[in-house]
This record gives structure tokens, C-alpha cells and sequence, in this order.
């Protein structure tokens, strides 16, 4: 009798205490409650803030300080801050094991512009302005919007859109389903997506891997005399913009799309193109079943430096 | 963006199990149909003569990706989608499993045209960049 006894009285502890936990987390009276916190932080510091749904905005200011506003969700258990001036961890709680929760979250914070910033969201927005040090920003089904003069800049999210506008002379982009779009880069790209769209514009790139699935990619770049592109897409469109003199050689090919272009007559029959220009620059365009469409990116009158003689039709 | 109806914890439950509600919906809405209508015409000419090898095709795949899997316990491939380590809610998974299944099928169109053009360095070069989006995505689940 004494075991039964002990047996049904853990029982009723254990049955219990979830909901004995659950109503202990929503002791903040159903309400958000705002954020006011300072720290102090060097001007090259890394910064590492974390937030579950809701925002995460991060902007720069000319003080060796961090400031974090914003609000809390009702149901978060607590603003975790830990580290020191050199490097700082911000993180939202929430409780663990409950997951009917309101953990939607706001997160302010002004930081020197040198920080190194590391933002990851779940199904948070992340939105970065005015840094010049390297970002890395991410969130499972936010939009990540980045716009800052870092020269280092890594984003992406699965299901929500990427837009990155920098002078980073090297970026990472890519989404799983999500739109990308990237403006105003140098140097060396590498966007990624599967279903996604991505929108490329850069004032000089030296290196650009673009590849998709079933996703568009749009590229208007000025390339450097060396330039390495490519572009490679399965079943999505590929549509570029090129110098009308192209300084290296051009390889465009498709197994089942179309190619069309300004310079060179097509039909369905061609499936390939080779340009060899004057130059080490190389310019790689492939899709499998995807229509490629190749635009001149300077003034009508230079796009008969192209002849027709210095075209290879293949197929 | 968000999920509205975020299940955290589900990759604990298990996966034989199916969802109480049409995920399909909302995964249509992000997938979009980009190849034209002459250019699925043709594709579906030219695979014709192929169709009969199509199961075979569809074995090759599933022993592909147990091979990407195993390379994915080995560690994350170069350039893999650095998103692969956040955890993802139900509508997130959904959708990467939707991408799952475009990547694989595109990887079986792959390789029934490599069988027509085995030394195609731009369909190798293809499939090769498909490989390495299906191991990133897997890794995701």
C-alpha cells in the first residue's frame, strides 16, 4: 500500500510540473517588457546575439558601447548577456520544453562600427546597418536585409529573402527557397540557392560562383581583366550582362534550354557558344533545361567589336 | 517572414509519422515552375528513348544519396549552406524537404542525360554542384 502510495504521489508530481513550469514562465502577466541595457565594448568586438522569432536589428554608432533596446516576448524567460568588452554574447531565452510560447522578441542594438557581428535568427528578422566590420548574418524563416560598408559580408536563410548591399570584396550568400539579392560588391562572390531567385549586381568581381536548381539568376557585373564566372543552373533561367568585348574566353551551354544573346543568331538546333577573346578572363554560363539569355552591358555601338567569324557554333 | 505555427522540438518526433495537416500549400506558394513550355517540350522528346531506364536511374539515385550521406557524417563539403546548423520549425523543415525532392530529381535528369553524354564536363560540372546542394540540405534535416 505504502509503494502504491509513493508511485501515485510521484505520478502526480511529475503530471504536474509541466504545468506547474508552464505557469511559473507566464508569471510576466502576458506582456512584453522592454529592453534598456548598456555595456561597454571595444570598437573591434565581437558580437554574437541570437533571437528565436521577431527582430534583430543591429546598427552602427561612434560609441565604444553597446546599447541594446527593444522589447520581450511575454513568454521569454530572460535577455542573456554574457562575455566581456571584447567579445559579447546576447541571447533570448526561452523555455525549455514549452513549446506553446510568445517568444516573439524585439532586439535593438547600437554597436561601434568595427564589431565583428554575428546575428542568427529562427524565425527572426535580421536587419544590419553601418557596420564596417566582417558580418555574418543568418535566419531559418526571417528576411535578412544587410546593408553596410563591411568588406567581409556572409548571409543566408532558408525560407525568408536575402538582400546584401556592400563593398565586401568577399561575400557568401545563399537561401534555400528564399530570393537573394546581392548590390554593389567587388571582388569575390559566391551565392548558392534551390528554388530561390538570385539577383546578382556587382561594380568588379574578380570570382563569382552562382549556382541554383530551379532558380532564376540574374547577373550585371563589371569584371576585372582576369575574371572568373560562373554561373550554373539546372532548370532555372540564366540571364547576364556582359562587356561587350569580353576580355578571355566565353563558354555558354545548355542541354535543353534556349540561348539568346545580341550578338549571336540562334535557333533551336544550338545549344552551345565559344568565344575566345584576348585575355585571361574566363566566363562560364551552363544550364541543363534553363533558357539563357546574355545581355551587352556597355553602348550599342560596341557590340559589333564582336564578329560573327569569332563565334564557334557547335551541335 | 516567419513560422506562425513553429513546433519546436519536432525533429524529435518521428518521422514515419505524417503531419495532421496539407503542408502543400504553403511550400506551393515558395516553389515556383520556371521552365518554359517549349523547353519542357523538348526535354520531353529528347528523354523519351530514356524513360525505360528510369528505375534503374531512380536506384543509382537512392544509392547517391546514401553515398552524400555518409560524406555528410564525414563533415560539411566547401561551400556548403552555412544555415545548415540552425534548428528548423515544421514549415521550414516542409520546405527543405520540398527542395530535397527538386535537387534528387533534378539529380536523376542529370544522370539520364550523362548516360547520352557521358564526358559532358558542363553536365558533370551540374551535377556535381547538385550533389553538394542535396548533402547541404540533408544535413539541414
Amino acid at each position: 500500500m505504502n509503494k502504491f502510495l509513493i508511485l501515485m504521489t510521484t505520478l502526480g508530481v511529475a503530471l504536474a510540473a509541466p504545468a506547474w513550469a508552464h505557469e511559473r514562465d507566464r508569471d510576466h502577466d502576458g506582456e512584453s517588457r522592454p529592453i534598456q541595457e548598456h555595456r561597454p565594448l571595444k570598437a573591434d568586438a565581437r558580437v554574437v546575439v541570437r533571437n528565436v522569432e521577431g527582430l534583430i536589428e543591429v546598427q552602427a554608432w561612434d560609441k565604444k558601447e553597446l546599447e541594446i533596446t527593444g522589447e520581450l516576448g511575454p513568454d521569454v524567460e530572460k535577455l542573456e548577456i554574457t562575455g566581456t568588452e571584447s567579445s559579447i554574447r546576447i541571447e533570448v531565452k526561452l523555455p525549455k520544453g514549452d513549446h506553446d510560447v510568445d517568444g516573439e522578441t524585439t532586439l535593438r542594438l547600437r554597436v561601434p562600427a568595427g564589431v565583428t557581428l554575428e546575428a542568427e535568427g529562427v524565425s527572426a528578422d535580421v536587419r544590419v546597418q553601418g557596420l564596417k566590420g566582417p558580418v555574418t548574418a543568418e535566419s531559418v524563416s526571417g528576411d535578412v536585409k544587410i546593408d553596410v560598408d563591411s568588406v567581409k559580408v556572409r548571409a543566408g536563410s532558408v525560407s525568408g529573402d536575402v538582400e546584401v548591399r556592400a563593398p565586401s570584396t568577399e561575400t557568401r550568400v545563399n537561401s534555400v527557397s528564399g530570393d537573394v539579392t546581392v548590390r554593389g560588391v567587388r571582388g569575390e562572390l559566391r551565392a548558392q540557392t534551390v528554388s530561390g531567385n538570385l539577383d546578382l549586381g556587382a561594380v568588379e568581381l574578380r570570382s563569382l560562383e552562382a549556382e541554383s536548381v530551379s532558380g532564376d539568376i540574374d547577373l550585371d557585373a563589371g569584371m576585372t581583366r582576369d575574371a572568373d564566372i560562373s554561373c550554373e543552373t539546372l532548370s532555372g533561367e540564366v540571364r547576364v550582362t556582359l562587356p561587350a568585348d569580353p576580355k578571355g574566353e566565353v563558354r555558354v551551354e545548355t542541354f535543353s534550354g534556349e540561348i539568346s544573346s545580341p550578338w549571336w543568331k540562334t535557333d533551336d538546333e544550338e545549344h552551345e557558344y565559344r568565344y575566345d577573346g584576348d585575355g585571361p578572363g574566363r566566363v562560364r554560363l551552363h544550364s541543363f533545361s534553363g533558357d539563357i539569355t546574355i545581355k551587352q552591358r556597355t553602348v550599342e555601338s560596341q557590340k559589333t567589336e564582336i564578329k560573327k567569324k569569332d563565334v564557334k557554333i557547335k551541335r | 517572414m516567419k513560422d506562425d505555427d513553429r513546433i519546436e522540438g519536432l525533429d524529435q518526433l518521428a518521422r514515419s509519422r505524417a503531419p495532421g495537416r496539407d503542408l502543400w500549400p504553403g511550400i506551393e506558394s515558395r516553389l515556383r515552375a520556371r521552365r518554359s513550355p517549349t523547353a519542357a517540350l523538348r526535354a520531353a522528346v529528347r528523354y523519351y528513348p530514356m524513360m525505360q531506364f528510369a528505375l534503374a536511374a531512380s536506384l543509382v539515385a537512392g544509392v547517391a544519396a546514401m553515398f552524400t550521406l555518409s560524406l555528410q557524417q564525414q563533415g560539411a563539403a566547401p561551400g556548403a549552406l552555412q544555415i545548415a546548423a540552425l534548428p528548423l520549425g515544421d514549415h521550414s523543415r516542409a520546405i527543405v524537404v520540398a527542395n530535397l525532392s527538386i535537387v534528387d530529381d533534378a539529380e536523376r535528369q542529370l544522370r539520364q542525360a550523362l548516360k547520352q553524354h557521358p564526358d559532358s564536363q558542363p553536365l558533370l560540372s551540374l551535377l556535381e554542384s547538385t550533389q553538394h546542394r542535396a548533402r547541404d540540405l540533408r544535413a539541414m534535416l
